[in-house]
């Protein structure tokens, strides 16, 4: 009986998934992430993808029709480092664990998720220094496959400043840079443990680096050094803190994902120790050079406020269009998934928001969320 | 001054990512970074005090000084007209100052480029300090050759121009305070390191000349690597030595095996620097340390104010460092390493001159450490290290008001929240 | 030695006082000039009169020259008899002249806030939150290595008080570092101050009363309007309003000098709120002389209230904030705070042993350092803790008539790079760089 049910529901599931019909959101104002703002047009999302979108495009016969007037359209958020979805616990220096195999289906977690309006997000392997390969999915869907678009997405790298960890690191990429050297070869394989780092080196595969003091910055940079002629590709993730690091960030024009503390009333965070001298770390890495990338701590409070998190960035200094890139192309990018999700472009994923207002107002509710689109909440205004 | 070329780096590596060539990059033609300190009154500390002169820095390093010197192009100048130019201080003992917590097994990897404590050093004018981890970071003075130690720089923000030397000492405080049976075991092993080293010196020497025998493995130092780093006179020794007893110990082990060694908290060696000065120790000394005397003795004993000028007329080198050798901003002002100098005008209280004891907290704490070929003066090609001084370096009232490490202005009294609105007293 | 004694046993009535001291004077004087026809030239002194000749005086004098260049300090009696510049003091003949022409003089330092004037151990009974009946006087261990070190630092007078381990843990004793073989010898005046400590440090964690402020507070209270009472009904009784004579208690007997303004409470405070809490509890409800200790740890931003009271601030050990004023981040000279906010009778402390007692001069080189105005700096050393403590008329400042306590420094006594040449203590040389070894 039990089974029955199951199969019943994963055949009602997986039967439903293939086929969203066409809807068309129509005198919307559309927030592109990739280009101008569209003040008021429509956005037509055509089996799972965005179909067309701008002033003067028409709802295709059949389509959903959803009036948009005085609503806002942007893409859905994107959280390009999470342990939501994962199993407890790490697995130690294996860069050639994949976070696939560990990401859990049909999570109820899942709904908060949704309803604080991510609609991607990226599952890293716990561990270190160099723990595995992470792996882009959204947050739907009964089958690992069947939610997960990117694997490996990146590869997990945390470095702290100690001796330990530095030599790790660095053994592993003297291991990769023999194997990317090395002269004729043949049929030879680097071992599975090796072959993700010379991806790495080659530029085949991102890294996200975890960083939490801006010290830990510079040493990753040391040991990074020798191999610099690479083609690496990494962005870095870490504490508020790495704002000291600006100049060094700035000129080397990283990308940075900051995580505001959700507690933190302000995020202007007295970073200055032992005075309130307020700094906006976002802003100062921005002013820098840096990309900056927001993304939410994995607690419900940290998802559901992230819009609200940002809003209150763009209150204390962030220029409006960085912070709306912030928490959509940037982190979709850091997490290599930037050519399918993170704007909205014709041929783009449809993973999108409907808000009652602009995303920055501070208090925007979010109406509506696709992905692939499919509509995936629904609030009656 | 790195800057520029990581720019130019960063671009050519964003360039270049999407060609993925082959081909090596073509290497950006390095500009040179010229800075000037123009008008100052400069305390070369080996060349006396010149009016009016100019630093010019290069790069990371010092490159010309004199009076009416020729600026290069582009040459970034501060005018320090009226003001005292020095190289930075150098802190004898440091403790925690630029590097992290937690367990450090070289500290070369455990660097805190970043730390907010190192800005309270640099308003202070300290620009190089002696760190070690043995014994733990805060915790007393450590004994025993475990841990390392290293001389470091306070290159704020800067990783690779931070760390000079480590190890930079081996610490041998141990011997002092041991037992007879322990005394025992480390006479012995200084007597097994001796013997390691003259293993390596022929291993050595055979090479240079070309005759090791086939596959011949250099000699491996074992547990005694620390004791022949030190009979190598590769690193000092430091030792903590309070007590005349206890000075008298550590120079009967330096005499024995007559290596570089470094006393600490030598709180009774005024009482025997001719001792001292005999077995060439150097000392590091905090004027204002107190040890009472000893009443059951007919001899001098106990700390005296007068300990660093005694030293100078033995011709005992000695570093000055203050009394808790950290920063502490916890109020309690005058004791800590932001009052460096201010150590060393009570060493001129008891006596010293001026010149000895702004040697102690430069070019002789430089030599006590073994750096002075890169710090603890003014001179062509040395590292720019330099602070620029509103008065007399000794005097209460004077504040540091430009800090540079490695030819790069790292604090500015004008601009630092904790101290810009502080004005020098009359 | 007499005098001393006399006065310290604190029953004289100021006439009979008067009169006391000028006997003791000659006692004293006689004794003064035995010492230094012994200690110093063989010539007798005819007059018994010490002339010293220095080349600059700081005086601290509230009235007159606040600084002599060319001067002459003539004392008589272990007392300063006459002080001026050199053309307007002849030095009379006969006299034993200290030729320091090369040195500043100035009035001994005194510390307000001080620890050491016995062991260590003995100055926190920890049982009762309150402890009225106890004194440092017992404690006191003439010529201890502290006691020393302070007269080579230049502090002739400190008030060695107990605490801070209870909301009120006795009564200090202003002492002399030196001059005296007893504890009697050393006396200046018994009781110095009662000592209370309002926060932090007498926080019991027992769950007895005093765990909160509430406990504290409710302690000092209570004990302060008994002590009101019992002074209200002896004074009473002693000028005959009364006629049936109040029971003897033990406990409030030191307590009644509060109430006759003989000496002041010293407490021990810090944070606004705690410093607040202390004007209002001793100065704005009991009328009470106080002085208010420390005042760190942000105490400065009440300081407006202590200035409009015109009370005395003890400031030290710690010399300046820098957490605790969390708006501000900066590092912040706290005597300057004071000074800034109006606050005019301000002392500096070493707290000693947190600072050393022969740092009390580094003190004030630091709150210079660090805002301080350095003249200010000076009388935070001398006259200001003189007054705070109800000893002016004695202590504090170089004019005639004042005790003999007096420095001689090489050169301006705030920078470190000097040092104290010669201390005289009751017209008595008690410390002499030229004859003894360099303690500091």
């Amino acid at each position: 009986m039990h089974i029955n049910l199951y199969i019943l529901y994963l055949v009602i599931c997986v039967g439903q998934d293939p086929a969203p019909g066409p809807v068309a959101i129509k005198n919307v104002r559309i927030l592109t992430v990739a280009g101008a703002e569209i003040a008021s047009g429509t956005i037509v999302l055509k089996d799972g993808k965005i179909e067309a979108l701008g002033a003067d495009v028409a709802a295709p016969a059949g389509a959903r029709v959803i009036d948009g007037a005085g609503r806002v359209v942007m893409p859905g958020l994107v959280h390009p480092y999470t342990r939501i979805g994962g199993s407890r616990g790490g697995t130690g220096n294996a860069p050639n664990h994949l976070a696939l195999e560990e990401l859990i289906p049909s999570l109820d977690g899942y709904r908060p998720v949704i309803r604080a309006g991510f609609t991607t997000l990226a599952l890293y392997p716990a561990g270190g220094p160099l723990s595995g390969q992470a792996v882009a999915f959204k947050p739907r869907g009964v089958a690992r496959d069947q939610m997960s678009f990117l694997s490996p997405a990146y590869l997990r790298i945390d470095v702290d400043a100690n001796t330990q960890s530095k030599e790790q690191l660095r053994l592993a990429l003297d291991g990769a840079k023999r194997w990317k050297d090395r002269r004729g070869g043949g049929e030879a394989k680097p071992d599975d443990r090796t072959a993700p780092l010379v991806q790495f080196l080659k530029g085949e595969l991102r890294a996200l680096v975890d960083i939490q003091s801006p010290g830990e910055y510079l040493h990753f940079r040391q040991v990074l050094k020798p191999f610099e002629d690479s083609a690496l590709k990494f962005a870095i993730v870490g504490s508020s803190d790495l704002w000291r690091a600006a100049e060094a960030l700035g000129a080397r024009k990283e990308t940075v994902l900051l995580r505001p503390d959700p507690w933190r009333p302000d995020p202007r965070d007295p970073v200055v120790p032992d005075t309130r001298i307020r700094v906006n770390p976002a802003s100062e890495l921005a002013a820098a050079g840096c990309t900056v990338g927001l993304m939410p701590s994995d607690d419900f409070a940290g998802l559901e406020a992230h819009l609200f998190r940002a809003a209150q960035i763009v209150k204390a200094g962030l220029s409006r269009d960085l912070a709306l890139r912030a928490i959509t192309i940037v982190p979709a990018e850091a997490a290599g998934v930037g050519k399918r999700v993170g704007s909205l472009e014709k041929g783009k994923d449809a993973d999108l928001l409907l808000l009652d207002g602009d995303p920055f107002c501070g208090t925007a509710r979010i109406l509506m969320v696709f992905i692939d689109g499919r509509v995936e909440l629904e609030v009656t205004p | 001054m790195n800057r520029v070329p990581l720019v130019l780096l960063a671009i050519l590596a964003a360039a270049g990512s999407g060609a993925r060539q082959e081909t090596p990059k073509p290497v950006a033609a390095r500009v040179p970074v010229y800075v000037a300190l123009v008008g100052g009154n400069v305390h070369t500390m080996t060349q006396g005090v010149l009016k009016g002169a100019t630093v010019l820095f290069k790069d990371a390093k010092i490159h010309r000084i004199g009076n009416d010197l020729d600026l290069p192009e582009g040459t970034k100048k501060f005018d320090v007209a009226g003001k005292n130019v020095l190289p930075g201080f150098v802190a004898a003992t440091a403790r925690g100052l630029g590097i992290t917590g937690g367990n450090i097994q070289k500290i070369a990897d455990s660097l805190d480029p970043y730390q907010e404590t190192m800005k309270l050093a640099l308003a202070a004018g300290i620009t190089s300090a002696y760190v070690e981890t043995a014994g733990g970071i805060f915790g007393d003075r450590s004994e025993g050759p475990a841990g390392t130690s290293a001389v470091i720089k306070m290159s704020w923000g800067d990783l690779d121009g931070m760390l000079v030397v480590e190890p930079a000492a081996v610490n041998l405080s141990s011997w002092v305070r041991a037992s007879p049976v322990q005394r025992l075991e480390m006479r012995e092993s200084f007597r097994k390191a001796r013997e390691a080293l003259e293993k390596i010196r022929d291993y050595e020497a055979r090479k240079s000349a070309g005759k090791l025998a086939p596959n011949e493995q250099a000699p491996s130092p074992g547990s005694q690597e620390p004791y022949v780093r030190v009979l190598r006179g590769d690193v000092p020794a430091r030792i903590s030595a309070s007590s005349a007893d206890e000075i008298a110990s550590a120079l009967g082990l330096v005499n024995e095996f007559r290596f570089r060694a470094v006393l600490l908290d030598a709180d009774e060696a005024w009482t025997m620097a001719e001792e001292i000065g005999r077995a060439r120790c150097a000392c590091v000394i905090a004027p204002r340390r107190r040890r009472l005397p000893d009443k059951r003795s007919n001899r001098l004993s106990g700390s005296s104010i007068e300990q660093a000028a005694i030293l100078r007329k033995a011709g005992v080198k000695f570093a000055v460092v203050p009394l808790q050798e950290r920063i502490d901003t916890g109020g309690l002002a005058g004791r800590d390493l932001q009052a460096l100098a201010l150590e060393a005008a009570f060493a001129v209280r008891g006596g010293l001159d001026a010149k000895t004891a702004l040697e102690a907290i430069t070019l002789t704490a430089a030599e006590v450490l073994g750096v002075d070929g890169r710090v603890g003066s003014l001179e062509e090609g040395k590292d720019a290290d330099v602070i620029v001084l509103d008065g007399d370096p000794l005097d209460y009232r004077t504040y540091v008001e430009l800090t540079f490490v490695n030819g790069k202005l790292v604090y500015e009294k004008e601009k630092s929240p904790y101290f810009q609105h502080l004005k020098r007293a009359r | 030695m007499i005098l001393l004694r006399t006065v310290s046993a604190g029953k004289s009535r100021p006439g009979l006082r008067r009169g006391v001291v000028r006997i003791a004077v000659r006692y004293a004087a006689a004794f003064a000039a035995v010492a230094l026809a012994g200690a110093q030239d063989p010539a007798p002194p005819a007059a018994g009169v010490v002339a010293i000749r220095a080349g600059k005086i700081l005086t601290a004098a509230e009235k007159g020259a606040e600084v002599i260049d060319g001067g002459v300090i003539l004392v008589r009696g272990g007392k300063i008899e006459k002080i001026g510049p050199e053309s307007e003091v002849p030095i009379p003949p006969g006299a034993t002249v200290v030729d320091a022409s090369d040195r500043w003089a100035m009035p001994g330092f005194i510390d307000l806030h001080c620890h050491v004037g016995g062991s260590m151990r003995d100055i926190n009974d920890m049982v009762h939150p309150t402890n009225p009946e106890l004194s440092t006087r017992p404690t006191i261990e003439p010529d201890n290595e502290n006691l020393k070190m302070a007269v080579a630092g230049g502090v002739t007078t400190v008030n060695y008080i107990p605490g801070s381990g209870t909301n009120l843990s006795g009564f200090g004793t202003l002492m002399h570092t030196a001059g005296g073989a007893t504890i009697d010898s050393l006396i200046v005046r018994f009781p110095g101050s009662m000592k209370v400590a309002q926060a932090w440090n007498p926080e019991r964690h027992g769950g007895d009363l005093g765990a909160s402020r509430m406990g504290m507070w409710w302690s000092l209270r209570k004990l302060l309007d008994r002590a009101r009472d019992y002074n209200d009904a002896w004074t009473a009784f002693e000028k005959g309003l009364n006629k049936i004579r109040p029971e003897k208690h033990e406990d409030l007997e030191l307590m009644r000098g509060l109430f006759q303004r003989k000496y002041p409470v010293l407490i021990h405070t810090a944070d606004p709120r705690d410093v607040m809490g202390t004007v209002r509890m001793f100065h704005d409800e009991y009328g009470l002389p106080c002085i208010v200790s420390h005042g760190e740890f942000g105490g400065y931003k009440v300081a407006a209230e202590i200035a409009k009271r015109d009370l005395p601030a003890n400031i030290g050990p710690r010399m300046f904030d820098f957490r605790f004023p969390l708006d501000e981040g900066k590092v912040l000279g706290i005597a300057a705070k004071y000074a800034e906010a109006g606050v005019k009778r301000l002392s500096l402390n070493t707290d000693s042993p947190v600072v050393p007692q022969e740092d009390l001069f580094f003190q004030g080189t630091l709150a210079v350092r660090l805002g301080l105005d350095p003249r200010a700096a000076i009388r935070a050393l001398t006259i200001e803790p003189a007054k705070a403590i109800l000893i002016d008329h004695r202590l504090g400042s170089l004019e005639p008539g004042k005790d003999a306590d007096l420095i001689l420094t090489t050169g301006d006594p705030l920078d470190p790079r000097n040092h104290v040449a010669w201390v005289m203590i009751g017209g008595k040389v008690v410390y002499d760089t030229a004859k003894e070894r360099r303690r500091y």
